[in-house]
Parts: C-alpha cells; structure tokens; sequence
C-alpha cells in the first residue's frame, strides 16, 4: 500500500459505471481501450433537446441507447423510474458485484450521491402537467420525483442500505464531493461501506455554457468505499486510495483566487503527485482555474497538468473519467473529455489529484493513491 | 463533537426576520397561515405559511430561496459578531458553508416555463444557492449543498460540526432555505398530502402538512476560535446520528427502526444518556403516518421519561419549510437549551392516541435540563438526529 505517508480514509474496492462509453466496467475499459488504439472519435449520435429546448435554444443530446435497464433490472419494478434512477440502481449493482459483496453488511452501507440533473426532466413534466390541465393531470408516479434526494433513496431500498442516504447537489462538483464525504464518513465510522458517486438526468436545454453543446441524456457512475484495514482484511482487489481530499470556493478576483487555490494544493499536493487532473467549466468567466493551477503548480514540484472543459455529463463526468483511469489501471486519460488513454503519462506508481471547479467557483479535489 | 459552539442564529421566516421576531411567535404559536396566491393554477388557494416581506437588499435576479438565504447566513454571521453590524465588507475569518435545500430557486425555473421571465445566467439551475452564498459573502472555506428533502438541513448541521470536528474548518455557517415551489405543491396535492386548513402535528384529525418557507442559520465554531475572540456560543452540537429506512420513497418505516438507531447513534457519540434529554424538537409533520412512527420512536428512545420530557413540533406555527425544516428546528433547539423555554405545538385540539407524547399545549413549557434532541426525517427515509446542549459561561482562562 503506497500512500505516500498519508493515512487513507478509504479505499476503492468497486466501480460502477452507467454511460454511453460503457455499461459496467468491462465495457468501459473495453470502449477506451479501442479508444486508445484507433483515436475512435464519439461516433454517437445525436438529437437536438435538453429540458424544455425550444426552436432557439436546445443541446445536442446523446441518448443512452447502449443501455437496455430490462436487461440488468429485470420486467418490472423501474418502468415509473426516471433514466437517473435506473442508471443509479445499475451502477449500484456493477460496483457492489465488482467489489464482490453481498447482501449482509447492508445496515453499515451508506449512500452518498451527487446529482444535477436526476429529476429536472420529471419536475419539468410535473409542472407543465399542472400548468396545462391542473393537478389531476399529474401522474402520481412521478410526484415523489420532484425531491431530487428520490433516486438516491431507491438505491438505498433496492439494496437494503440503511447507514445513511445523503444527496448532493453543487454544480458539477456534487460527485466527488459525494465521494470525499463518503471517505470521511468512513473516517467517522458512520458506516463500513458506502456506494458513493454521481447520477444524472437530462441538463435544461439552456445550460451549454457550462456542460458544453453536446450531453448525455443519462449517466452514473458509484464507487463502493470500504475502510482500507477491512479490504485488506477480506483480500479485496483495491483500485486506489482516497488519501486527502479539499473543498474550498475562490473568490472572482484573480489575487484571491489564487491565494483560496494555493491554500487548497496545500492540503492535497503535498508530497507532489504524479499528475493534477481538473475539470472545468465549457466557458470560463473571470479567473480561468486552468491558467491559474498551472502557474501555482511549480510549488509543488510540477506534477503534470491535465484538464477536461465542459462537462458533457454534468456532474458524473468527473467519475466517468477517473473509472476509465482506474479500470486501465494507470493515471494516463486523455483531458479531451473522449475515451483514450495518454502514451506519454507512465505514472502508474505515483499519486493522482483530480477534482472539479465550477462556475460559482466551488473547488472539489481528491487525492489517490495507488493500491 | 464537544468543542463545537453556535455563536450566531438568523432567520427569514413567517412569523418574521428578527429572531427576537421569530422567538415571540413561536412561544406565542402565532399562525400566519393564509391560502396561496397562484391564480390560474390548481394549487391556488391551498394552504401555506410564507414569507410575506421579502427580505431587505438581496439581488433581484436571484430565487426566493436564494433570497431568503443570504438575509439569514448574513444576519447570522453579524449576529456571530463574525461580520460588521451593517452586514458590509468581508468576514473575520475563514468560512465554510453547509446549506440544505429542497426545491432551491424553482421559482425562476417556473417562471421561465410559464413565460413570466426569460432564463439568464445560472438561473436554470435551482441549486446554485451554496455558490451564491459563497460569492456574495466571501465565505471561500468548504462548501456544500445537500438535497436529502426535509431533513436537508439538519445533516447540514451536522456536516458542518464535522468539518469542525475533523480540523477541515474553524467556522463554519449552516442551515437551510426554501420558498414555496408549485411543482412541490402541485405534487403534494396530488399525492393527497396537504391538510385544507393547518399544520396540526400530532392531532387526531390532522389531514397532512402544510407548506411553509423561509431561512434558518446557525454559524459553527470550534471551541478554540470563540475562545480566541472571547465569544461564548448560545449552545453547542454534540452530536448527530444518521440513518436510512430503505423502505419506501414516500413513507416511514412504521416501527422506526432506523429512526431510533439515528437517535442512538446520536447519543452514543455524544457519550450522553437518554436520562439527559430535556426536550425534543420532533420533526412532527402533521402527515398521519409520519407523526405515529415518531412516536414510536421517541417513545423507545426515552423509555420511562417518555410522559416526562416536554416535545415541540414547530411546523405548527412556521409550516413545513421542506430543505429548511431540520434548521429552523435546531435553531428552535439551540433558543430551547438558552432560554430553557420550550414553544408550544399549535393547532392541537386533541392528541392523537397513538402519539404519547408530552406535546406541550397551550403555551410554553420549561425544562430545566438544557439538552434538546432535534429529529428530522424526509422523504427515502433519510433519518437524522442531532443533539444541542446549552452552552457554559465562558472561561476566559481558556481563552
């Protein structure tokens, strides 16, 4: 266990990965491998839309046609589910299958998800319904859907996880703040376990300047999180370390940001990483973090900068990328937003630092460590 | 948890933004329930308890939720004499934030789909409020926003003591914020979930809940700060148990299981006995089902002391502010273990016999121990308890 002297908070024994590059983890690995090896640019397609898209203002929305939810969830029982939820209820059960864990612990299981995005499509229906022909035209199985903390919750109950169900929301940064929480709640012994990570829905059709012109209408991806002495215990296969972990917000101005942002690689930096992998924002207002982490990072011996802008899968990009880093086994993902592994990175011993910063200047950054 | 002090409360609610305001109505149980104003929509007339003075220099373009938020973090932070009276320049220390919410600013995303108002910046997201927040008050420490429904904001408290327990931040401002959403009301109604005249938490013939909104705002310290700046804290966190039913997206488990187990767990890290609770801010919803499991709850949860310990349930008098329910009742809590007053339960003409409880009726009751247990359950099951214990002079050797 390398963790460059830190203590772990948590190590990661399972992935879960619902996306258009990959149902469960073999497909994703699969899908960045051919990626890797023919430079395979997106070759899916795509409709014009977004939640209430309109002739002037719409997204180009790729559909998750690779996911059939009949085939991993059985005839019944998701039919009245937004996309999210049925993502979210597959992912749980690739990453609680990949970590190889039963039914047993599901009391200490805890749930933290991260989400934009998972009813805004409902909520949309909800409200139009009862704009149109007033409250009896609304479906009952949708009403429970307009509380965002609804998807998070069916995970929980299809899976008995009774720990606790927590739901995140900051733009873009919710799932890996989902993720540093579930490691520090480990820390705390508020469970043994936690699935935790990202889901999403279809984003409004007008939110292009931050995801960027081209979604997905649906993804998810949770990571099952064990205490590291009970992985080891049980001879868990472990992907990674969590080892550190901040939260912070920068101010507009530019001074200030940069001292919020040093005050931040402090915590996370230190020894250096191998590498500093951040997503941003499609378009940048003001400080450009990008400009601003790769003047800072020289304090911190260098490690190589990496960026991803725009975030096609809102908040569940982020871990989308870092399950393709992991299932590859090395820290080498192309920042292009595109499946495709880096020739050049060979940094598979050294830590990794990857977090999230989004247009209210919310900064999320994790640091792992190989197993 | 024990260094974990409340140093400043504020609040946009009903029954007023002034927390000596808001104190008085609520041991007066004042009701300022009066029928929506939404014409043209099936949820007009219905019920509810809002804000009806929107509070004072918040930008226009921001959400009603948003809005409320930043009237009740910055009274908070003055109130924690953390900023100037005026509520101008930048505050005296690092800050974190930790907000709940439920339907965030809905209100410009309903705008915008029934063509009241065209969408513009980050107005199509309803969850930004955490980042406004940020921004508008310079607080740069560590920010969250959590939507577990009605419970939102108490695990926003606890988020917040726990940043402080575990070294990530000093200070820290919780709670939570809501304005009445029509999607919101729209389903409630729907799902035959709203009582036609009020919020009746433990009565017979309660019919539901009824919407209510509004801020609720706490500042977090850790002991060492306050003591730095010779600050002593209305009360503190000791602690806070979570748990989930995974039982049912709308319904409680009905034996509360989980429920005790979050209150258990509170107490177990408090290292506190259930012989030292002396009240409970229930999170009493007025909903049947929900109202009976917590019952159940508190009923294992103190055992013998059950008919003993005086219990509130506040959304009688401020409604159901869904994100901001668990902060206005540890804000209720934090008033309970400093005054020693508990506020009454409105609306109550007779209880339920399957909630025996000491609701306390008619007007304040008084305790003499200052350590409050607070509930808050949503909507999944996300279960949650955290206990307030009353502050001790401080000691300025300390310091």
């Amino acid at each position: 266990m390398s963790t460059s002297g830190r203590r772990p908070f948590a190590a990661i024994t399972g992935i879960g990965p619902v996306s258009r590059d990959g149902i469960g983890l073999a497909e994703l690995a699969e899908s960045a491998q051919r990626g890797r090896s023919t430079g395979e640019v997106d070759a899916y397609p795509t409709v014009e839309g977004g939640v209430g898209a309109t002739a002037s203002v719409s997204l180009q929305v790729r559909e998750l046609t690779n996911f059939e939810p009949k085939a991993h969830l059985g005839k019944r029982g998701w039919l009245f589910m937004p996309p999210a939820t049925r993502a979210a209820l597959v992912a749980a059960n690739f990453a609680l299958r990949d970590a190889g864990v039963s039914g047993e612990g599901a009391h200490r299981t805890g749930v933290a998800i991260g989400t934009n995005f998972a009813v805004t499509e409902v909520s949309d229906r909800i409200d139009r319904a009862l704009l149109t022909g007033g409250v009896k035209d609304i479906t009952p199985m949708d009403c429970p859907n307009f509380s965002v903390n609804v998807p998070a919750s069916e995970v929980a109950i299809a899976s008995g996880l009774r720990a606790f169900n927590i739901t995140l929301v900051n733009l873009l940064t919710a799932g890996c703040e989902a993720v540093w929480l579930a490691a520090r709640a480990l820390r705390d012994d508020r469970a043994d376990t936690v699935l935790a990570g990202a889901i999403e829905g279809l984003p409004p059709a007008t939110a292009g300047a931050v995801l960027g012109s081209v979604v997905d209408a649906s993804s998810a991806c949770l990571l099952h999180l064990e205490r590291p002495e009970a992985a080891q215990r049980r001879g868990a296969r472990v992907y990674a370390h969590i080892t550190a972990g901040t939260q912070r917000v920068l101010p507009i101005d530019d001074s200030a940001a940069a001292c919020i942002l040093s005050a931040a690689l402090d915590e996370v930096c230190r020894p250096a990483p191998a590498r500093v992998h951040l997503f941003v924002p499609a378009t940048v207002h003001g400080t450009d973090v990008a400009d601003l982490a790769s003047s800072l990072l020289s304090a911190y011996g260098n490690p190589r900068l990496t960026i991803s802008r725009g975030a096609p899968q809102a908040s569940t990009t982020s871990l989308l990328w870092l399950a393709g880093v992991l299932a590859n086994g090395e820290p080498g993902w192309v920042a292009d937003g595109r499946c495709g592994l880096d020739e050049e990175a060979g940094t598979a011993a050294s830590d990794l630092v990857f977090g999230v910063v989004n247009p209210y200047g919310q900064l999320v950054l994790i640091r792992l460590a190989p197993a | 948890m024990s260094g974990v002090l409340i140093t400043g409360l504020g609040v946009v609610s009903p029954l007023g933004h002034d927390l000596e305001q808001f104190w008085t109505g609520l041991l007066k149980a004042e009701q300022r329930v009066r029928p929506l104003s939404w014409p043209g929509s099936d949820v007009n007339v219905a019920p509810a308890y809002l804000v009806e003075e929107d509070p004072l220099d918040t930008p226009a373009e921001w959400g009603r939720a948003s809005r409320f938020a930043l009237a009740a973090g910055r009274a908070a932070l003055i109130d924690a004499g953390l900023f100037s009276a005026d509520g101008s320049g930048q505050p005296l220390a690092e800050i974190g934030i930790c907000l709940g919410l439920g339907n965030g600013d809905s209100d410009l995303v309903e705008a915008a789909r029934d063509g009241r108002a065209k969408p513009s910046g980050l107005s199509w997201f309803p969850y930004g409020t955490a980042g406004l927040l940020a921004r508008e008050l310079g607080l740069t420490g560590p920010n969250m926003a959590v939507a577990n429904a009605c419970s939102a904001s108490a695990y926003a408290v606890s988020f917040g003591a726990d940043a402080i327990s575990a070294g990530l931040a000093e200070v820290m401002l919780v709670g939570g914020t809501e304005a009445v959403s029509r999607t919101a009301m729209g389903s409630f109604v729907r799902l035959g979930a709203v009582d036609p005249l009020h919020c009746r938490p433990f009565d017979a013939e309660r019919k539901g809940t009824v919407y209510g909104e509004g801020a609720a705002f706490l500042v977090l310290e850790s002991e060492e700060h306050a003591a730095r700046r010779f600050r002593r804290g209305y009360a503190r966190v000791l602690a806070a148990g979570w748990s989930c039913d995974a039982y049912h997206a709308t319904a409680p488990e009905p034996t509360g299981a989980q429920a005790v187990s979050a209150a258990e767990d509170t107490l177990a890290r408090a290292g506190a006995g259930a012989d030292e609770i002396g009240a409970v801010v229930c999170h009493g919803t007025g909903t049947p089902l929900n109202d009976r499991a917590e019952s159940r709850t508190l009923t294992r949860v103190l055992g013998q002391r059950t008919a003993a310990v005086p219990a509130t349930a506040v959304k009688s008098t401020l409604g159901h502010s869904g994100g901001a329910a668990g902060a206005f009742s540890c804000l209720t809590a934090v008033l309970v273990a400093d005054t020693g007053e508990v506020p009454p339960t409105a609306n109550l003409t007779t209880v339920d016999p399957e909630c025996a409880l000491n609701i306390v009726q008619g007007g304040p009751a008084t305790t003499e121990q200052r350590t409050v247990l607070v509930n808050a359950y949503a909507f999944g099951g996300n279960n949650i308890s955290v206990l307030i214990s009353a502050d001790q002079p401080l000691d300025c050797e300390a310091a």
